[in-house]
């Protein structure tokens, strides 16, 4: 995999962007400072081909955590280590609800600030299954390419690192961006 | 000559092209209408466009045969003649596999108007009806249908999943998990109940109506409760772990309990519950259970199964593979279990693995080489 600047994998985006069928999941790796400067400077002023802006991207935690009602959340906050499959379980459908309402607005999303994805070991199968047909979906990920795993939060210390599952996306939709 | 004898006509007056298309199928999504959401799932209402967009004639012995073991009677005695059946659809990549497979399940859910679209297609290709495959509704599946819940059609699609890199989510799960998942799911679905088939959740179950539930109770309120095995946040009162065990019909509610109950017995009790905990005693417990609740059997639809092995170490591998054999052959021939175990592979993965072929076989997978027939 390349190592791209910014305006190269708008660029490579925007291509993709045009095709209306097949698989459409899109991954850009960096550190968290890269992706903040790639999402103020690259994808804040990018269009797509037909001259519309590129959607904001949207913290994923903050929505996770918004689409579940207060009273749920407080109960699995207290329920968490008593019953961690049902709060995983509840996360997961909370997951699904997210990229489905999305999708439903709109066909680009772009989804940032992830973490909860992998601390709660939510089903990223999810991402694979939406992103198709005419849905494309960009994931802005901390991490980085080694050999041929991707690498989750490569800057944290090894116990809180994860690997995403490279299966999910296609070597040609994955981009890791130059330092 | 006339310049307009040769004319061609224009390509929109010879063919018709539908406005959208479905160019990638996902089983959970188009197996069951309004792309898989929860009420057409809780329905079993078939997704009307992977039947519609479906090309019958490619791959017609295949359906000939899984149509025929489906909508076969079902008798229990009949063991020298099982219905149960499963299958190795392997292909190369874009041929259509998810295709077939959503379209498999859509029309194993029985709905008379689904099966009217095969019967419209087939009856404008001029086929009669012992060549149609509507002759194995109208001949079967129709009337398990009516006479019970119908098949009980679980999918999933297992693309990242499985690989055995440290850090990967959920790589110590084993395919039994999986298949477990898929039917706890779709029965919750389905009933808005839980159905008890994991080894933590039938303990929960056989806890409840047992004579373990006196003999135990204030023991195991002490365990909960107990700072040697729970830290002060996962700490529980025994009414409040009680009234989720009765009361909560949610599937992973039931599972943590269950967890619980397990650490009881084997933590603080020192034994070990008798309870089903092998691959095949498991599974043949979740078919049974099926049946109990009054469905017809079970198929289990499993796509992108190469791309999942093909990560598994040797001994992970070997479990998945078992617990394919006992869908296949222990619970479907030797059982004689309503149990009918579609998968799906890629060819281009598969050369790469020479250990998978041991499961292929008639009595076990049945390998249908898409458009090859």
């Amino acid at each position: 995999m390349p190592l791209l600047s910014g305006p190269q994998v708008i660029s490579e985006l925007r291509r993709q962007l045009h095709n209306q069928s097949g698989r459409h999941l899109y991954v850009v790796l960096g550190s968290y400072s890269q992706l903040e400067s790639f999402e103020k400077s690259d994808l804040a002023p990018a269009q797509m081909m037909d001259g519309q802006a590129f959607p904001e991207p949207v913290n994923f935690n903050r929505e996770l955590l918004a689409c579940i009602e207060d009273e749920v959340l407080r109960r699995m906050v207290q329920d968490e280590s008593r019953r961690p499959r049902a709060v995983e379980s509840q996360l997961n459908q909370a997951f699904d609800q997210i990229l489905r309402r999305f999708f439903e607005q709109r066909s680009f999303l772009i989804l940032k600030q992830c973490e909860l994805m992998f601390a709660y070991k939510l089903d990223a199968s999810k991402l694979r299954t939406y992103a198709a047909n005419l849905n494309h979906l960009l994931l802005l990920l901390p991490g980085r390419q080694v050999s041929h795993q991707i690498q989750l939060f490569h800057e944290a210390e090894p116990r809180f690192q994860a690997q995403f599952p490279g299966q999910l996306v296609t070597e040609n939709n994955l981009w890791e961006l130059k330092v | 000559m006339s310049k307009t004898l040769f004319q061609r006509k224009p390509l929109d007056q010879i063919i018709t092209v539908p406005e959208t298309l479905i160019s990638v199928y996902v089983v959970e999504k188009h197996t069951w209408a309004g792309g898989g959401d929860k009420p057409a799932r809780a329905s079993r209402q078939a997704e009307i466009k992977t039947v519609d967009e479906f090309l019958i004639d490619p791959v017609r012995p295949f359906l000939n045969d899984f149509f025929r073991q489906i909508s076969a009677p079902y008798i229990r005695e009949r063991k020298d003649n099982p219905i149960g059946q499963g299958w190795w659809v392997q292909a190369e990549f874009g041929s259509g596999k998810s295709h077939l497979l959503s379209f498999l399940g859509a029309m194993a859910l029985g709905n008379e108007a689904i099966w009217k679209i095969v019967h419209e297609k087939e009856q404008k290709a001029g086929l009669g009806k012992r060549e149609s495959l509507y002759n194995f509704y109208e001949s079967g599946l129709a009337k398990k249908s009516q006479t019970s819940k119908g098949i009980f059609v679980a999918v999933k699609t297992l693309v990242g999943y499985g690989g055995g890199g440290v850090g990967l989510v959920n790589a110590d799960r084993a395919l039994e998990d999986y298949v477990l998942d898929a039917v706890s799911e779709q029965f919750f679905l389905e009933t808005g109940r839980s159905l008890p088939i994991y080894p933590t959740q039938i303990l929960a179950d056989r806890f409840l109506n047992t004579d373990d539930f006196e003999l135990y109770r204030a023991r195991l309120a002490k365990f909960l409760r107990n700072p040697k095995f729970f830290d002060e946040e996962a700490q529980e009162d025994i009414e409040a772990f009680l009234d989720d065990l009765r009361n909560n019909p949610d599937p992973a509610i039931q599972r943590d309990c269950g967890q619980r109950l397990w650490d009881f017995y084997t933590r603080d009790l020192g034994t070990t519950p008798r309870i089903p905990i092998e691959t095949e005693d498991v599974l043949r417990h979740m078919v049974k259970r099926l049946l109990e609740e009054g469905y017809a059997g079970l198929l289990l639809i499993l796509d992108e199964v190469s791309l999942y092995m093909k990560d598994r170490t040797d001994s992970q591998r070997a479990e998945d593979e078992k617990a394919l054999v006992v869908l296949s052959n222990r619970l479907a021939k030797m059982d004689n279990l309503p149990v009918w175990t579609v998968c799906a592979a890629q060819q281009a993965i598969e050369s790469t693995m020479a250990g998978v072929m041991n499961i292929i076989a008639r009595e076990r997978l049945d390998l249908v080489p898409l458009l090859n027939q």
